[in-house]
């Protein structure tokens, strides 16, 4: 098979498996099938056909691999803690804490989060220390930093699978599984845009950080806002010049 | 020409290093066994050279009337003392925008982009006439639609935005600092005082652009779409080649000032723009391998694409008069560095002035063969077209090697190239009655009684987030307390030994006093104000600059947008005399 061929099959794999997001809105919404056999959606608007959004394959994709947490739950990291989620993922390992706490630190953005935590917003802190970290004793790694919570999962899984997904998801080191890892992705898996942050960062920032990135439920009036600036005798002492 | 050969030409980053050995497969220019994205899943292919270049149109004024809630002039440092003397609008929204006209891309890819007073439904925004004297007024509305909308194409970018003015001289409300957002349904009001730098002529700019600013998602919010371009002028660089005022520069004006705006743009099978927040752990150098090995859209490094775009569109061409040309070059990103040159069917390369840096004119125009441009950097250049005859073409080429993984230059120089746009010569139509002055800004003195003080800043990385003095960027933390009216002297220096970064700050001009060391070479384009410097491996420079004029919130940080992103910016702040660290 040509490698452009071989690509083209395995866009159309992709396509497939993330079937949901053409499905939104437009007036219409019909399959065609392409000559390789794959499916691309098409979508209408006022009768006019409409280009598929972005993020259709790439931006938006992980690895779907069985994971296990440290309250015994068996999980698949993307249909059960990705997909239609705000989420933070970070990499770690018991081991790593010694010269890097990230649980303690993430712990702090936790307890600003509250109840949003486990409800709109999840975290995924995934070992990168499989033979080691075995759910029991991530069990006492969250005891120990007050982290076992509902919407936190430690997780881990076999050595094969850690690898293949900290190489879709950045993980950078190459000092073995006692280097700190000081990067938190966050992120909007049901739309496909992430960002990052340290672990050590300002927590209430954090928390602002993660608003964004939610699902708007604003309803947006007919009059626009003003959203700045804002006064200057207002704005002066903030660390932006917004009115709101 | 053949279709096979056009294709060859078109085709991006194929040419071999100049100094990598020389094979009969142009892709063996990567390292045995490595395949980037931009080869293993290309964008579709294109015809290049097939569609002309988009020229944006002149913002037009709207009446202020219709601006409602009107202008707060509370809400503005020396609003009163600047009056707006004109004001637009635009409306920032989506729509699919064609890169090409063939397939899949003339069908449109999602895009984010601009609608107001004299322009609709267009990527890049519209180019802003501005003149020194005449304070603008600019109110842009978020009309995008918001995160997790049915309506949302654009699916990687974050629909709230803060529009940058950069190079301008703004206080910081207006500025688009990354912290100053607006979410969909609202509105953001800036106001340009267009006043030089301590009201000194010498600060006078001239190519200025404007783009997304956004915390932490800057790089997919320009990628998506908003850049555009601000020129300013005054009494001398004055829009006018015909201008009988004799201090007049008489530059190439109107049609023949031409601003071109390089992206670097992957796409995939359906035309749609491609942006991947998240990237793979680099192979690390083996006995076989003496370099990183990158996977696929490598994006906490750098995101390279492999269509290359002027003005939004794909390998465009350009008919040209037999005359010549000022072209406002930018390099808006995400992370490319390029070295461009003008080449001939021939293959031989076409000498031009280039008249300024960083948007600001230059003592003197400089002959030169190619230029560089990092992130975020500009170069005037007048283009004489007038030695061509009618139906011969000149090629805009790049030289310059990226690493795989997009942290910055290799170092080597391509050979073939890779082929940006294609002008095409025409008869003139008139008399060319445009000059390339002898002599234009001189630089502003550089006076060492005027430091209060020094300040080091060190660029470094850590597991994946990119590093100032140690730190990532919190906008709540204030990394510099400058005293307004003072001068200070910072040096910039790049602990990495493999990556580049382009290093900009906001709202003053600066001149480089050393590059590792040593003083800048006589005859340098680098003899200028300067407001971004490409700080390659270990580089080490330290410049001079003044800060005056405003109070206020403003940053310094890597144009790479996507180190940017990860954290590669601290906020420094103007504050009053005697308030300062």
């Amino acid at each position: 098979m040509s490698l452009r061929r071989k690509f083209l099959t395995q866009l159309g794999t992709i396509s497939l498996a993330i079937p949901t997001f053409a499905l939104a809105k437009p007036d219409k919404a019909f399959a065609k099938y392409r000559n390789d056999g794959s499916q691309t959606i098409i979508r209408t608007r006022d009768g006019k056909i409409l280009p598929p959004p972005t993020q259709a394959r790439g931006g938006n994709y992980f690895p779907n691999h069985v994971v296990y947490s440290h309250s015994g739950e068996t999980l698949r990291l993307f249909d059960d803690l990705i997909r239609n989620k705000v989420v933070m993922v970070n990499f770690m390992s018991i081991a790593a804490h010694k010269s890097f706490p990230a649980t303690e630190h993430l712990a702090r953005i936790a307890d600003r989060l509250g109840d949003q935590l486990g409800r709109d917003v999840f975290i995924c802190s995934i070992s990168t220390d499989p033979q080691h970290d075995t759910p029991k004793k991530l069990m006492a790694l969250a005891e120990q930093y007050s982290a076992n919570r509902p919407g936190w999962h430690f997780l881990t899984t076999s050595k094969n699978n850690v690898s293949a997904i900290s190489k879709r998801l950045m993980k950078h080191g190459h000092h073995g599984n006692s280097h700190p890892i000081r990067m938190v992705h966050y992120g909007n898996g049901g739309v496909g845009i992430w960002g990052a942050f340290g672990a050590d960062s300002n927590p209430d920032f954090v928390v602002e950080r993660l608003s964004w990135v939610q699902n708007d439920k604003r309803v947006i009036g007919q009059s626009p806002v003003l959203a700045g600036p804002g006064h200057l005798k207002d704005t002066a002492k903030n660390s932006h010049n917004r009115a709101v | 020409m053949k279709r096979r050969n056009v294709l060859k030409m078109g085709a991006a980053g194929t040419g071999a290093g100049l100094f990598m050995p020389r094979t009969s497969n142009a892709n063996l220019l990567y390292p045995d066994g490595f395949i980037p994205s931009i080869a293993a899943k290309p964008s579709p292919p294109v015809i290049p050279f097939k569609d002309p270049l988009f020229e944006m149109p002149v913002a037009q004024t709207i009446n202020p009337a219709t601006l409602i809630p009107g202008p707060d002039p509370a809400s503005h440092q020396r609003y009163d003392e600047f009056l707006p003397e004109k004001f637009y609008i635009e409306r920032l929204h989506e729509f699919p925008w064609v890169y090409h006209s063939e397939p899949p891309y003339d069908q449109g890819s999602w895009s984010w982009g601009f609608t107001g007073g004299g322009f609709k439904d267009i990527v890049p925004g519209p180019t802003y006439d501005a003149y020194y004297g005449e304070p603008i007024f600019v109110r842009r509305y978020n009309d995008l639609p918001a995160v997790g909308s049915a309506e949302a194409n654009v699916r990687f970018a974050l629909p709230s935005l803060t529009m940058h003015l950069h190079n301008a001289h703004t206080a910081s409300e207006s500025d688009g600092i990354p912290q100053d957002f607006y979410n969909p349904g609202e509105f953001w009001d800036h106001h340009y005082a267009n006043f030089p730098a301590g009201f000194d002529k010498r600060e006078i700019m001239g190519t200025l652009w404007y783009h997304d600013h956004r915390l932490d998602f800057t790089g997919p919010n320009v990628y998506a779409g908003l850049t555009g371009m601000y020129r300013l002028f005054d009494e001398q660089d004055s829009n006018n080649e015909r201008d009988r005022n004799r201090g007049a520069f008489r530059l190439p004006s109107g049609k023949y000032d031409v601003p071109l705006i390089l992206h670097d743009v992957q796409f995939d099978e359906f035309g749609q723009v491609i942006w991947d927040f998240f990237n793979p752990e680099p192979t690390p150098p083996d006995k076989d391998h003496p370099h990183y090995r990158a996977e696929p859209l490598y994006t906490v490094n750098g995101m390279l694409g492999d269509r290359f775009t002027v003005n939004r569109k794909i390998q465009p061409h350009f008919k040209v008069e037999a005359r010549k040309y000022r072209f406002r070059v930018l390099n808006g990103g995400p992370s490319r560095f390029y070295e461009l040159f003008l080449r001939t069917e021939n293959n031989k390369h076409v000498d031009f002035f280039v008249i300024s840096n960083d948007g600001n004119l230059l003592p003197e125009p400089l002959r030169r063969k190619s230029i560089r441009l990092g992130v975020a950097q500009r170069h005037d250049i007048i283009v004489d077209f007038s030695r061509f005859r009618p139906g011969q073409h000149v090629y805009l080429v790049n030289r310059m090697e990226m690493r795989d993984d997009g942290a910055g230059p290799t170092g080597r120089q391509l050979d073939e190239g890779n082929q940006i746009m294609r002008f095409d010569i025409e008869a003139r139509t008139d008399r060319d009655r445009s000059r390339i002055p002898d002599f234009m800004r001189e630089l502003p003195d550089i006076n060492m009684d005027e430091v209060r003080r020094e300040r080091l800043f060190v660029f470094d990385y850590d597991n994946g987030l990119w590093t100032i003095n140690g730190k990532l960027m919190d906008p709540n933390r204030v990394d510099a307390a400058i005293e307004t009216g003072t001068a200070e002297i910072w040096t910039w220096r790049n602990t990495g030994n493999a990556w580049s970064h382009p290093i900009h700050t906001h709202f003053e001009e600066f001149q480089i006093l050393e590059i590792n060391g040593k003083p800048v070479p006589k005859n340098s384009v680098l003899n200028s104000r300067k407001d971004v410097i490409r700080l390659g491996p270990n580089d080490e420079i330290k410049f001079f600059g003044r800060w005056r004029d405003f109070l206020g919130k403003h940053v310094m940080h890597c144009h790479n947008v996507v180190h940017e992103d990860h954290a590669m910016m601290i906020r420094w702040d103007m504050v009053p005399p005697g308030k300062g660290d």
